[in-house]
């Protein structure tokens, strides 16, 4: 009974916002308020009551074995509260952005939110399908209604290749299911059915489940939907995209396919960790020649998720922790990265950086919190992106030192892009465009600096981030092992 | 018995009301004896009544006949319209109500004489419907195509049941079914001549490729709330009859009809899909669209028999909802033949409609959490569990061609309109889009089958 409101506070506050009118970005952040209050109750139920899991469970498709049952421990609780923090920020980006029938945009983002606090909490893989396929729908919408140039053909892209990687996941659950003793979709029937198979399967298996996790990431050499994607989105819908809606898959990657293929993952692991540095080496080279500065996060974006993803699939403590703390720092700096880009664009019009410079010059205060943001995305100490990303290079140094290592140069590749999105914007001459530029809200400064105040209060004390999710993981680690 | 006759007697009243001036009540009448045909059935969910050993109704009939019922009251509400004509009322009327009970008998018949007597009935007024705007060429060639084929149909259906009876002699299915094992060699190829011909009278009826030619000319030139009446009602009559014809064959059928029924699935879901993905003209579309789903419906029916019952009344009350929605608001963009631009910057001009169109097509598409995507999801584990497993894998890539031009509807309404802004929607068409839309949802909550 605890979980469901996790899914009805966002589903009823879409209906409140749909038939608000006007009002509606009050009521939507209101609901997003509530949820995140209701998360850190949860928490300290959580924290106080010593419980290691709440569940809920009630018949739903029989005939299919399938049935709503939703699950909590540590690990969905932290993704639930990245999802219960983000979305109050996206909602507040775009607080005094015009956008045309704000009412439809909120409800459909509220919609959205739920699908993926479903798919956080869902313990049973029919469901957490539905409620990954139903997450796309509202940000498909989004993309298509309130997109830039060209959004026909690229949301299209978007849709059909997430829907034929999710196929694929499916069908990878159905042979799961097939093999499972009682005929049902229940996590740990799952758990059963593919630690029972021969290891050749359950790497097959693991492909299959992989795949829709890599597009969705993306991950190199799925990735193409992603850049032109984040590029046409309205900046709530990147916001989400990248914020939450990715950390759908690597979460995932936890809860669906470590514990379901132990044995394929520790015989084929290794390919899809390479990939997974691969990808992000390419992303980050790629990412050091971009020219427009959105295009830039969105390869930043799969440059840091390939970190993610390869140090979730080496499966140690140290990475998995890493990992978790890492989504979250992740969703809290894309919100700001994407909202530095939407101040920027709402002045000047374009995010081109050549044309951009010296901004730093006419708003100091942007200058220093894109700084600051900038140092929290590049993991220097002292912020948050450092824990996460030290935890899980030392992960996947202990899985393996060539990896580990190739992958550590992702710090040093992003320090040099990202330093020269700043350099660029912020620094130097003052260009045309942002001649005219004229200095940040008070609604502008008050979310960057609670971004900025997240990204320094991680960093410098993570030890109650990280103790959340500790046991949890520990557990999932010792269920491999046996 | 009682449901045939009220469905018949309303049909005789509304040739008569205009003697009585009972034009202005007959929807409500019609209404209301569905209505009543649905709680009956209802009750004979848990009931059987044998109707002179030439029909029964029992929870199969039961169920279908519910559906029937559903899709038949949502069609009259929403297409009330066409039935404002003064001249034309009574018989418009009349003729669906006939039509009806045609497809109460197929959904209810033990006897084969039934079957064929029911889909007469169910045909002969459709002929007449889809010809109903007499001054359209379009029109008259679509009734007139659909005369000539229909009759071709029951040749072959009354050719198969001949050969049926010519190798057990009976027409009763019951008794069919039992005489089966005992056949001589002869009369056993007699047996499956005669299966494969009604199975191909039925896939004319239902429009499975390669009987499918007629389908797409047909629902275009006919009126929409006829096109709208043939893709739902009579189809899902035409799919319970089949589904019962299946049932009684089931485990007597030689590896060769059963390579033909299966190659009956795959020619339906490819044909379809392929050639929906280049159609511009909506009604088109919306044709090709149906025969993908017959696609799926088949695959349902062959492989599972006999417990394809649930999954096939599942099946057709979603896909029946996303017909009537879509067809309905096609016919209040355009009376005729739509272009697929004719739905440019819905979004903007009339967003219910067109949010109800997308819930539509995304439930075709088979998109969760929509309806139809648990009711294809059933289909394909149906199929996967009968060990057709290529069959499954052509089901998923049909589907995923499906999305690409049921998209492209959607994405045709999200560009800016330059039309004047459409003019708005009574009342009641406002809570019959609700209603669908909330069922298109509600169903995969509670998935009541």
């Amino acid at each position: 009974m605890l979980l469901l409101p996790i899914l009805l506070i966002p589903l009823v506050t879409a209906i409140i916002t749909y038939f608000s009118g006007k009002n509606a970005r009050y009521a939507a952040l209101g609901g997003s308020l509530l949820s995140l209050a209701y998360t850190l109750f949860l928490l300290h139920t959580y924290n106080t009551s010593g419980q290691e899991t709440i569940t809920f469970s009630v018949s739903w498709l029989p005939q299919l074995g399938v049935s709503f049952s939703l699950m909590m421990d540590g690990i969905s609780l932290m993704l639930t509260i990245l999802a219960s923090i983000v979305m109050p920020m996206v909602i507040y980006a775009s607080w005094n952005r015009d956008y045309e029938d704000r009412h439809v945009l909120y409800a459909l983002m509220m919609l959205m939110d739920a699908a993926m606090a479903g798919s956080f909490i869902a313990a049973d893989g029919f469901l957490f399908y539905l409620f990954w396929e139903i997450a796309l729908i509202p940000i498909y919408f989004i993309c298509l209604k309130w997109g830039g140039e060209g959004r026909q053909r690229i949301t299209l892209k978007f849709f059909l290749y997430t829907m034929v990687g999710s196929l694929f996941m499916l069908f990878a659950f159905i042979y799961l299911y097939q093999h499972t003793p009682d005929k049902t979709f229940a996590l740990q029937s799952l758990y059963k059915a593919g630690r029972s198979l021969p290891v050749m399967e359950q790497g097959l298996v693991m492909a299959g489940i992989f795949l829709a996790f890599a597009i969705k990431m993306p991950i190199f050499p799925l990735h193409t939907w992603q850049p032109e994607t984040y590029y046409i989105a309205p900046t709530p819908g990147a916001m989400l995209l990248s914020g939450i809606m990715l950390k759908m898959a690597t979460y995932g990657i936890i809860r669906w396919l470590i514990p379901v293929v132990p044995l394929g993952l520790k015989e084929y692991g290794i390919w899809l960790v390479g990939l997974s540095v691969v990808s992000i080496l390419y992303a980050s080279f790629i990412s050091i020649v971009q020219k427009d500065y959105k295009r830039l996060i969105a390869f930043a974006s799969i440059a840091h998720v390939g970190l993610i993803s390869a140090g979730l699939l080496s499966a140690n403590v140290h990475s998995i922790q890493g990992g978790l703390v890492e989504m979250l720092s992740h969703g809290i700096n894309s919100v700001g990265l994407f909202f530095v880009y939407d101040i920027i664009v709402s002045r000047t019009g374009t995010s081109e950086m050549d044309k951009l410079g010296g901004i730093r010059s006419i708003d100091p205060r942007l200058g220093f919190m894109f700084l600051i943001i900038v140092l929290g995305v590049v993991a220097l100490p002292f912020t948050n992106g450092f824990v996460g990303e030290f935890l899980l290079i030392l992960g996947l140094f202990e899985y393996n030192q060539v990896l580990g290592a190739l992958a550590g140069l992702s710090i040093i590749l992003g320090v040099v892009y990202m330093f020269r999105s700043f350099q660029k914007m912020m620094l130097g001459e003052v260009k045309d465009e942002a001649l005219n530029y004229k200095k940040q809200t008070n609604q502008e400064t008050m979310l960057l600096l609670l971004v900025c105040v997240l990204i320094i209060g991680f960093g410098v004390y993570p030890k109650p981030i990280l103790a959340i999710s500790e046991k949890s993981v520990m557990e999932l680690l010792q269920g491999i092992a046996q | 018995m009682t449901e045939l006759i009220i469905l018949s007697l309303t049909g005789v009243l509304a040739l008569v009301s205009e003697f009585f001036n009972l034009r202005k009540m007959l929807l409500p009448m019609a209404i209301l004896a569905l209505a009543v045909v649905l709680w009956l059935s209802y009750g004979h969910l848990d009931f059987v009544e044998p109707v002179y050993g030439m029909a029964q109704l029992d929870p199969f009939s039961g169920k279908f006949l519910m559906v029937l019922c559903i899709l038949g009251i949502l069609w009259f509400w929403g297409f009330r319209r066409f039935f404002e004509e003064e001249k034309t009322t009574s018989d418009y009327f009349a003729l669906t109500l006939f039509s009806f009970a045609g497809a109460a008998c197929m959904v209810s018949y033990t006897n084969l004489a039934m079957l064929f007597l029911g889909v007469e009935i169910l045909s002969i007024p459709v002929y007449v419907l889809a010809g109903s705007r007499k001054t359209d060429v379009k029109g008259n060639e679509a009734s007139f195509k659909y005369l000539l084929l229909g009759a071709f149909s029951s040749c072959f259906l009354l050719f198969g049941i001949a050969l049926l009876y010519g190798a057990t002699g009976t027409f009763d299915l019951a008794e069919l079914q039992s005489k089966i094992p005992s056949l001589t060699p002869d009369n056993q190829l007699l047996l499956q001549i005669g299966f494969v011909m009604t199975v191909a009278a039925f896939a004319f009826k239902v429009a499975a490729a390669p009987f499918h030619f007629w389908a797409p000319d047909v629902y275009e030139g006919s009126p929409v709330p006829v096109t709208a009446y043939m893709v739902t009602v009579v189809k899902v009559a035409a799919f319970a009859a089949l589904l019962k014809f299946f049932q009684a064959f089931q485990g007597a059928i030689p590896q060769t009809a059963s390579w033909a029924i299966y190659g009956l699935c795959f020619l339906t879901l490819m044909v379809a899909n392929f050639v929906a993905a280049s159609q511009r003209n909506v009604k088109r579309l919306m044709a090709y669209s149906s025969i993908s789903h017959t696609g799926f419906m088949l695959t349902g029916i062959f492989s599972q028999g006999e417990g394809a019952e649930n999954l096939l009344v599942y099946y057709s009350l979603v896909y029946g909802i996303a017909s009537l929605t879509a067809f309905r608001v096609l016919w209040y963009l355009r009376n005729e033949a739509a272009d697929i631009q004719d739905f440019k910057g819905l979004i903007h001009t009339n967003q219910l409609a067109a949010v109800a169109v997308i819930l539509a097509m995304l439930s075709m598409a088979g998109i969760p959490p929509l309806a139809g995507f648990i009711a294809k999801y059933r289909v394909l584990a149906a199929a996967l569990s009968a060990g057709q497993g290529w069959l499954v894998v052509v089901g998923i890539l049909a589907s995923l061609l499906a999305i690409y031009y049921y998209f492209k509807l959607i994405i045709v309404m999200f560009e800016p309109s330059e039309v004047a802004p459409t003019r708005p929607l009574k009342l009641a068409d406002r809570v019959f889009l609700y209603v669908c839309a909330v069922l298109l949802i509600g169903l995969t909550v509670v998935p009541l089958v």
